[in-house]
Order: structure tokens, then sequence, then C-alpha cells
């Protein structure tokens, strides 16, 4: 008899398990809260020794060189959460052996994040930020030594409650 | 009668230093006597996307969890120019060779370099890309070019 009924049903109730997992798998998909903190590193700067074409294309182009005082060069590192949920506890911390860092700025301005430490010491920065929301973005601007290379060696560190940051390679210094 | 033409000049300089003031505000990053900021808005909008999808990938991103100190920062126009690449790249409006070749020309630039990257020869040869595929007249692309000049003013 009870045979009888299993082969009766047992297709359905596949077809119900499936679709149960699908369901779940789905939902869970579309609830996903979690955080996706990246870091981005830039190196900006004025560059005098190459020309800047007055042509491009058909297009006729005006460019006037003239270096904007007291801003350039300076490393930035940039934070980023890109992610669909928001991440607690978020530490980071940034320090170079070769690299003489000094702040571009006197300290960046991290309270919106509820900072809960911020120290630069020897030429090392650390940050520990209560909140971090999705689409938040702290920069930190650091004054770059004579050799934009060394920048290459800088450590950087972040980590947070529910998982650690991915580092992305720095924009406009050659690395080996 | 003095007294009017005196008030009527002082309101057309009140107004003057509003204008130049708001016109100052609207340009985010400048460069080279370049509004970049308005050729990556009228980029944008030639190809019918969001200025700020485009500029930040997703249309989220909230302006005011910004922590920056950085008055001249272009790295955000960097991403919004890697960004609509991409989505060129996707939508089939360019190659990834078409990709390299633009950054290359733009890192071998001279003058400012945000990331290794001279933003307003980024933006020219985006403009010249669009134009190369008949997005754009070469009028047009040239008028945004001309235009983006004001706006840096």
């Amino acid at each position: 008899m009870f045979k009888g009924w299993l082969s009766k049903y047992l297709g359905e109730m596949v077809r119900s398990l499936i679709l149960v997992i699908l369901t779940i798998l789905i939902t869970e998909k579309l609830t996903n809260k979690s955080p996706n903190v990246v870091v981005k590193q830039y190196y900006n700067s004025f560059d005098s020794t190459s020309a800047v074409p007055n042509k491009i294309g058909e297009l006729v182009l005006d460019y006037k060189e003239e270096k904007p005082t007291d801003k350039l060069p300076y490393y930035l590192v940039t934070v980023l959460n890109e992610g669909n949920g928001a991440e607690e506890n978020l530490s980071f911390q940034i320090r170079s052996t070769l690299a003489s860092l000094a702040l571009f700025y006197k300290e960046p301005n991290l309270k919106v994040f509820g900072l809960k430490q911020i120290t630069f010491e020897k030429g090392e920065f650390f940050a520990e930020l209560e909140k971090f929301p999705i689409g938040a973005v702290a920069e930190v601007a650091f004054v770059p030594p004579d050799n934009a290379k060394s920048l290459c060696d800088v450590n950087i560190t972040v980590a947070g409650k529910t998982e650690i940051g991915r580092v992305e390679k720095i924009r406009g210094v050659e690395c080996e | 009668m003095r007294v009017r033409c005196i008030l009527g000049i002082a309101s057309l300089l009140v107004l003057l230093a509003i204008t130049t003031f708001v016109h100052a505000d609207d340009c985010a990053y400048r460069d080279g006597g370049y509004c970049v900021a308005f050729i990556a808005k009228e980029t944008a909008k030639k190809l019918s996307i969001p200025t700020e999808t485009a500029m930040w990938g997703q249309s989220r991103w909230n302006k005011s969890l910004w922590a920056t100190d950085v008055a001249m920062d272009g790295t955000n126009y960097l991403n919004y120019y890697e960004n609509l690449w991409d989505q060129m790249v996707k939508n089939g409006k360019a190659t990834i060779k078409d990709r390299e070749t633009t950054f290359e020309e733009a890192k071998k630039a001279g003058g400012t370099k945000i990331g290794g990257v001279n933003l307003v020869v980024l933006a020219a040869k985006t403009l010249q890309h669009l134009v190369d595929k008949g997005a754009l007249t070469k009028e047009e692309a040239q008028g945004i070019l001309n235009r983006a000049r004001s706006a840096a003013q």
C-alpha cells in the first residue's frame, strides 16, 4: 500500500521539493545583505615632461598646462562599501616599510561613520569605524614620497565584522 | 535718478556675482581650462545613460556618506569613464581593444594625472570614439569641448 502511494506521489514530492529549494535560493539571492568593502588607491600627480596633444582625432583641444599649486601630487586611499549590506566595526590600516608617508590633511573626517579610533604614528595610519553603510566612501590622502614607485610597497588591510575587504592595485604607478 | 542708476548697477553686479558663483559651483572637476564634469555629463546624455549611474556604477551611492577632504578629487571621473567604457564594451559600442587604446593614450599625455590618466584627454578621446561610431557628429563633439571651456571659467 505504501509502495503504491509512493509511486503515485513521488514525482509530485520531488517537484515540490525542487520548487521549495528554488524559492529559498531566489529569496536568499534577492535579500543578500552582505557588505563588499573595496579599497582603491590613486597616485595623482602633475606631469610636465610629457606633452598634451592639441588634436584628438578630428577634435581640437586647447589644454592649458598649469600645475594646480599645493594640490598635487598626493596619494589617495579610498575605502568603499559596494555591497548590499552595511558593515560594522570596520578597521583599516595603511602602512609602508619603504615610503615615509605623511597625511595630506591633518586628519580625515570620518566622524560620520562613528569613528572609534584613529591614529597616525611613524607613517602608519589606523582607523576603526563603528558602521560603514551601503555606498559609504572614506578617503585618506597622503603626501607621497619622492619616489612614487615606493608606493607599491604600501600595505593596506581592511576588515569588518562580516568580512575582509579587497584591496585593488594602485592606479598611476607602474608596479612590478 | 542718480540713486536709481546706482541701484541698477548694484543689482546687475549682484546678479553677475550670483551667476558667476552658481556657474563655478556647477563644475565638480576642472583641469587644463576644461570642465571635465560638463563633458562627462554631456557624454552620458548622448549615450542615454543617467550620469549618476555611470558615475558610481550604481545609482544608490549616497553623497552624504562621502568622507573626503580632498578638494580637487578627480577620481570620481576616472571611475565614471571606466564604468562608461565597460558599459560601451558590454553594449557592443566599443571593443576591449578600443578601451585599452583610449586609456593608454590618456596615460601617455602630460598635465594633471588622476590615477595616471589625463582626464581631459580621456574625455576628449571618448567623444572622438563616439564620433567614429556615429553616435555624435564631429561638430557636436567639438561643441561639447568648447562649452566645457566656458563651463570651467
